[in-house]
This record gives structure tokens, sequence and C-alpha cells, in this order.
């Protein structure tokens, strides 16, 4: 368990330093294209194609998927790591009462009533069947006003 | 150009919020929580706060709920940027007086498509 939990972490941080040089990249990529755009305003010359400003923007939206990925293997190394703290006595009661606690802890991870449901179904079933359930991405990219 | 806060524990977000919003011509600070975010926001006026909700030191909820009781932030927009997107936590954050709740990954179009109708 520990030693899952040290690998972990240290694959997380080997990707530390590629994204922020592929966020480097990418702000730099935006801030000549607002130079571009304004230069090209200037000059008369017309727009610049929409497709350059369409890929960054689904880079910067893509790149948010690593962010997330991020957050769950720390709580998962997290969870690993509590286990791994625990004494032998401890553990010798990973019955009901500790699987439940760890259910919860994972619980706590999920972002949407969609995921809930979809880890309600998992663990009672084992299958995911998701027919005529709500869209589990649904939720994603959304923008509510209050 | 109004002046942008954003807030976030992942340097990464906090970049890709930041190069979204500078190419449009904003001008961005950060601050990797809320106790830091508080801290800028003494020091000057930001037109718009924009926080995730799950940082350490002082999560977004508590943030916005501060920045509230700030007569300058009364009615400052304080988007919240977050990858939760339960009924439960957008209440937590409507009655600490959130304006809008935007849940990750953004869209850097309508994120600032949000921003330019929440600034109006």
């Amino acid at each position: 368990m520990e030693a899952a939990a040290v690998l972990l972490s240290l694959a997380m941080r080997d990707t530390e330093h590629p994204v922020a040089d592929l966020c480097n990249a990418l702000s730099r990529i935006g801030t000549s294209l607002t130079e571009l755009r304004e230069r090209a305003a200037a000059c008369g010359t017309g727009n610049l194609p929409k497709s350059i400003e369409n890929d960054v923007a689904v880079c910067i939206q893509s790149l948010q998927f690593h962010d997330r990925l991020i957050q769950q293997l720390a709580a998962v190394r997290g969870l690993l790591a509590s286990v791994a703290g625990e004494s032998p006595d401890q553990l010798s009661g990973f019955g009901a009462h500790r699987w439940e606690e760890m259910l919860e802890s994972l619980r706590d991870r999920l972002d949407s009533d969609s995921k809930h449901h979809l880890f309600n179904v998992l663990m009672k079933t084992g299958i995911v069947d998701v027919q005529g359930q709500p869209n589990l991405q649904a939720a994603e990219g959304s923008v509510e006003l209050f | 150009m109004p002046r942008i806060l954003a807030v976030d524990d992942s340097p990464s977000m906090r970049q890709m919020v930041s190069a979204t919003l500078t190419s449009a011509g904003y001008e961005v600070d950060q601050a990797e929580d809320g106790v830091q975010a508080l801290q800028l926001a003494g020091k000057h006026r930001f037109d718009l706060v924009i926080t995730d909700v799950n940082m350490p030191n002082m999560d977004g909820i508590t943030l916005v709920r501060e920045l509230r009781g700030k007569p300058n932030y009364k009615f400052v927009p304080l988007l919240i940027l977050t990858t939760e997107a339960t009924s439960e936590r957008k209440m937590q954050g409507k009655s600490a007086g959130a304006t809008g709740w935007l849940v990750k990954p953004f869209n850097p179009d309508r994120l600032l498509a949000t921003i330019q109708k929440v600034l109006v």
C-alpha cells in the first residue's frame, strides 16, 4: 500500500513540469494570437483564421482533464496512505465498517449527482448500465448564473 | 480593461484561466487559495473574482462569503469554477453570495461570454 502511494506520488510529480511547460506554451500562443489580431486589425489585413483560436480553446479545455486526473489520483493516494498507516490490529478488523468508511471517502470525491448515481449502480451490480440515466457529462462545462 | 482575480490551488488551472482572460484583454491577478485571494482583494479592487471551491487554507465558498461581507465587494461578480456539480454544493455557493457556478472543464469562449454578461 505504501509503495503504491509512493509510486502514485512519483508519477504525479513526473507530469508537473511537462504540464507546466505545456501551459506556458499555451499562454504564449494566446498572447501571440492577441498581438497578431491587434496587428492585423491595425493594418486592415483582416482577421486571423478562427481555426487557430478554436484549436487553442480545445487545448485549454482538454488540458483541464489532467488537473482532474491529478485530483483523483491524490485522493487515491490518500486512501492508500491511510490504509498503510493503520496498525495490523486495526487492519485485522478490515471488515464491513472499514469498507463503508472507504466507500464514504470515495463518495465524497464524486462531483455530481449523476456520478453518485452511477457509483451506487456499480456498487450494487458491478455492471455499468446507464441506459435511460442522465448524461454523466451533462454538467461538465455548464454555466448557471444565480 | 476590467481587472480579474483568478483563484485556484492548481497552477495549471490558474494558467489556463489566466491565458483565456488575458487573450481577451483582461488584466488578471492570481491567488492559490482563499487566504491569499482575500489579501489581494484587500490591496486591490477587482472587477470580478473567479474561484475554485476545494483549496487548502480557505475554500472558495468561504472566500465568496468573506468577500460579500466587505463593502467593496458587495456587488462585484463572484464566479465559482469547480469540478463539483451537485445541487447541494451549488446551493451553498448561492447562499454564500456567488454570482454563478461554472463546472470544469471550462470552455474558453463560454467563460468569456459569461464574464462579459456578469460584468455588464
